[in-house]
């Protein structure tokens, strides 16, 4: 099995979800199984699978959007774009 | 809208404004930065139009300029702000950090299941509300990591901090990050 150590370090350098199922698996089997860092790994991975969810959701566009340019913004840009 | 229309300047702002706006501020943090950010977009895509060769939707295309201005506002915000090296040096100096690379061996459980709650839609606004109250460096080092995917050696380069460090602004930023999701998600 892979050391605590060598996950930390994957997980301090990549976003586990883009790592290659070769690399994925033994992770996966440590946290699993685990009980010195499994608990803490699998929240750092559970916070990057909402990441990689959410940028999936913004790539289609399907997040209401919160946030608004004020008119303020949209004057200013539609002047600078005329110019 | 024809193809044409689709690539008039005229219609990007009513068409595209508000999404661009969107991505440059949950990446910012700033109102008027994120502004700033999708103004320059705009102008540096009129510029640019004539090599624009269709094969990425407008939105898209312009989402790639405005993802090279967000670069570039945190490059400059990140110089303006000095990152204390010895902040975090409680965590890095614990014996559980050297010998496990973890903080704690029994964090908090999460409050609710985040993978139910990931097949929620409106879930998504509350993770993009909390995201974007991570701030300065923590917002910086989010970003480059979790949002677009850059190196422990690309983020310490640009944000000036050595791995270790990053590492514990991560840890933090994902701290927060799950603290607000727990307390806005069951107050929904």
């Amino acid at each position: 099995m892979i050391a605590c150590k060598q996950v930390a370090k994957a997980l301090a350098d990549h976003r586990y979800y883009e790592l290659p199922w070769w690399r994925r698996i033994p992770m996966f089997a440590h946290i699993k199984l685990c009980v010195m860092c499994g608990k803490y790994h699998q929240q750092v991975v559970d916070m990057q699978k909402g990441v990689h969810d959410y940028l999936e959701h913004e790539e289609i566009g399907d997040i209401e959007p919160q946030m608004h340019l004020s008119d303020d913004a949209k004057s200013r840009i539609v002047s600078s774009m005329m110019k | 809208m024809n193809d044409k229309e689709l690539t008039n300047p005229e219609t990007w702002l009513d068409e595209h404004g508000d999404y661009l706006f969107q991505f440059a501020f949950v990446r910012l943090r700033n109102r008027a930065a994120a502004e700033d950010a999708v103004q320059e977009a705009f102008l540096a895509g009129i510029k640019a139009l004539e090599r624009y060769d269709g094969k990425t939707p407008v939105r898209y295309w312009l989402r790639g300029i405005l993802r090279h201005k967000v670069v570039d506002y945190i490059r400059k915000a990140s110089r303006e702000v000095a990152v204390d090296d010895t902040e975090g040096s409680e965590i890095l100096d614990s014996l559980k950090f050297k010998a496990f690379g973890i903080p704690s061996q029994h964090p908090p459980p999460w409050k609710f299941d985040p993978k139910h709650a990931y097949e929620q839609k409106e879930f998504w606004e509350v993770f993009y509300g909390c995201m974007s109250k991570l701030k300065d460096t923590m917002g910086q080092a989010f970003t480059l990591r979790e949002l677009e995917g850059w190196s422990t050696d690309e983020i310490c380069k640009e944000l000036n901090i050595k791995p270790n460090n990053l590492w514990v602004v991560l840890h933090r930023a994902r701290t927060q990050l799950k603290s607000c999701l727990e307390d806005n998600w069951l107050s929904t």
